[in-house]
């Protein structure tokens, strides 16, 4: 997939992805990376304008200086909308990917008709969430996924020296951004009620990573949501999961705005 | 050349099979048992050995930081400090060193110095680290932010020494509207500043710096090559970037040491102390070493393709393994005053820090290498080096 668009903020310029027509759905992806989510962009430009960045930090990028928080990267984004020439689109974020989502929703309620959390961070739930950063390969591919032979994908050591070091730059943008409060957006929480936008929270039944009563947490706070947990389903549905994952997601597009 | 007794305190008796109870490493995840009598035992015993140094004539005593692991009973070094400046009435006493970033506010760690300092009139040597990755994981002060935080936390600390009168800082992590520290320190304009690192470039380079001038200390390292190298550095910049010539006061290693009659008798005393401290009390995991952004990805690249840390995948390292590299002194007297000489020689090394204790070595083992060592290598090599004082030559 050639991210061969840019859009410029602050003096640098930032990769995306765009194809399809129709509504304009804005893809986030989450701390694995834009390649997670390519086929589910292919498939949905059938149906929409698909935009699917690849965040600064991440994808072998280095994040700039003034990245330091998820909130950081709503702004980024709301302001790439004037490039994208969008006044009102769809926006599906996963993991750290729904939470800048989130916090874009908390901002700029007026110009998102339909979002949709997939294992979202950013909400504070009972309990923590999974401490990714002190894991071992294995111990994340067990909390990441349920199927045996996704878990053995992941622990694969990178193929060469480019792949670990985009590997290794993204961990440092994540841990960046999501260190302290762990995986928690201090505004969430309290301002959740903003998103009042029709939502659809997804998220796998054994997530080791964000626990399913994360999503349930985060759905009870918004005022027009719907919960899915999917079931025999780790943190990445779409990918896990995905004939669950997109009789979810499709009928919810579909409906009128 | 400088001989300070180095100690890092450990809580020896631990359970040597706590991987096979599925326990990753000595450090965080200990869950083994704790007994406050052999705890309060310790540093009973270890003060005393320290005070044993400082009666027997070494230039000073080190303590350091380490946290939530019984490799160290020192989580808050200037604590142990306090105490030996009441049992070691003569020589320098070296806190080497604390952990800035992991303070919240460093005007703390200013304060506490700036006693220590006046409780031991002017005895007192500070030393500044980022800490070891484990303890990001520990403080849970985001590690993509160390470097900055501890150039920050040392500028705010030596402000506060330096300037008079009321003072304001304001950096991206800590601020202080107004601030004028007392007690002042007793040294001017502040007490000795070292640097304890492994190596990292940029921390030589600051370290070297004229406005600085800080005496690097490296700590055991992979070889003795590398000690040279890190150190030649050190020399280099001063010279080729700053223009000026580092003394040997700059230069600093801390070596484990233990000294016996024949190299023999001193590699089958120290074997399975040594053995335990780099197999088992050093042992780590990659994530918990290196936590995202401790160090440059390019360096994390570099450093998953070596898996050094994996713990025991490659079999226990050996004495002789270690002994190979250089980094240790074992040996007889002889042996050891040879391998001074060397890095005298060759580095114009001029602060040795010997640790003449690691983990698990009895009371009386330590007393004995504590007493050999200062009689017959630190006794004679002064009287040696008293006719050749160091230079700083070569590379």
């Amino acid at each position: 997939m050639d991210y061969d668009r840019t859009f410029d903020f602050g003096g640098r310029s930032f990769r995306y992805w765009r194809s399809g027509s129709g509504t304009p759905l804005l893809l986030l992806h989450g701390a694995g990376g834009s390649a997670m989510w390519e086929a589910e962009a292919e498939r949905l430009s059938a149906t929409h304008d698909v935009i699917l960045p690849q965040h600064p930090g991440f994808d072998g990028s280095r994040y700039p200086e003034w990245m330091e928080t998820v909130e950081d990267l709503a702004y980024l984004y709301s302001a790439a909308m004037q490039d994208w020439g969008l006044t009102r689109f769809r926006l599906m974020g996963h993991s750290l990917g729904g939470w800048i989502a989130g916090e874009m929703a908390i901002r700029i309620p007026a110009a998102i008709d339909r979002l949709i959390l997939v294992a979202a961070g950013g909400i504070r739930g009972q309990g923590y969430a999974g401490n990714n950063f002190i894991w071992s390969a294995e111990e994340t591919a067990a909390a990441l996924f349920v199927d045996p032979a996704m878990r053995a994908k992941f622990v694969e050591p990178p193929a060469d020296e480019a792949i670990a070091l985009r590997v290794h730059r993204s961990r440092e943008s994540t841990a960046r951004l999501v260190w302290s409060p762990r995986w928690i957006g201090p505004a969430m929480n309290k301002w959740a009620a903003r998103i009042a936008m029709p939502t659809l929270v997804i998220w796998g039944e054994a997530d080791g990573l964000f626990p399913a009563s994360f999503g349930r947490t985060f759905a009870d706070r918004l005022p027009d949501s719907t919960f899915v947990e999917i079931a025999n389903c780790g943190h990445v549905p779409h990918l896990e999961r995905p004939e669950p994952f997109r009789a979810a997601i499709d009928p919810f597009l579909e409906s009128a705005s | 050349m400088k001989f300070h007794a180095f100690h890092f305190l450990p809580y020896a008796d631990v359970d040597f099979d706590f991987r096979d109870k599925g326990q990753k490493t000595l450090w965080m995840f200990h869950k083994h048992r704790f007994d406050p009598e052999t705890c309060a035992d310790y540093y009973e015993r270890y003060f005393d050995e320290l005070e044993l140094a400082g009666t027997l004539g070494y230039d000073g005593v080190c303590v350091n930081e380490h946290h939530q692991t019984p490799h160290s009973l020192m989580p808050a070094p200037n604590i142990i400090a306090a105490a030996l400046s009441q049992r070691v009435k003569r020589g320098r006493i070296s806190i080497l060193g604390r952990a800035l970033p992991l303070v919240p506010n460093p005007l703390s760690v200013a304060e506490e110095w700036a006693m220590l300092d006046n409780m031991t009139r002017g005895r007192l040597n500070v030393g500044m680290v980022r800490g070891i990755g484990v303890e990001y994981h520990a403080s849970n002060i985001n590690p993509v932010e160390s470097n900055d935080r501890y150039i920050e936390a040392h500028d705010l600390i030596v402000k506060s020494w330096v300037e008079e009168g009321a003072m304001t800082f304001q950096g991206k992590y800590y601020e202080n509207r107004h601030f004028a520290i007392f007690p002042r320190t007793y040294q001017q304009p502040h007490p000795p500043i070292w640097i304890p690192s492994g190596g990292n470039r940029g921390t030589i380079d600051w370290a070297a710096h004229p406005d600085r001038r800080y005496t690097y200390l490296q700590f055991f390292n992979n070889t003795y090559e590398a000690v040279r190298a890190n150190l030649g550095l050190y020399k280099e910049i001063a010279r080729e970037k700053y223009g000026y010539t580092a003394q040997p006061g700059q230069l600093g290693w801390a070596v484990p040491t233990y000294v016996a009659r024949t190299d023999e008798e001193a590699i089958d005393l120290a074997r399975p102390h040594l053995e335990a401290l780099f197999n088992d009390f050093m042992a780590m995991t990659p994530e918990l070493l290196f936590p995202p952004g401790y160090v440059p990805a390019e360096a994390m690249v570099q450093i998953m393709k070596n898996k050094p840390l994996g713990g025991r995948s490659g079999g226990r390292t050996t004495i002789e393994q270690i002994m190979a590299g250089g980094m240790v002194h074992i040996g007889s007297p002889e042996t050891i005053r040879a391998k001074i000489r060397q890095a005298r020689d060759e580095i114009g090394l001029g602060e040795l820090l010997p640790m003449l204790h690691f983990t698990t070595m009895s009371a009386p083992q330590t007393r004995e290498n504590i007493e050999m060592y200062a009689a017959e290598v630190m006794e004679p090599l002064r009287a040696e080096f008293v006719a050749t004082p160091e230079t700083v030559t070569g590379r």
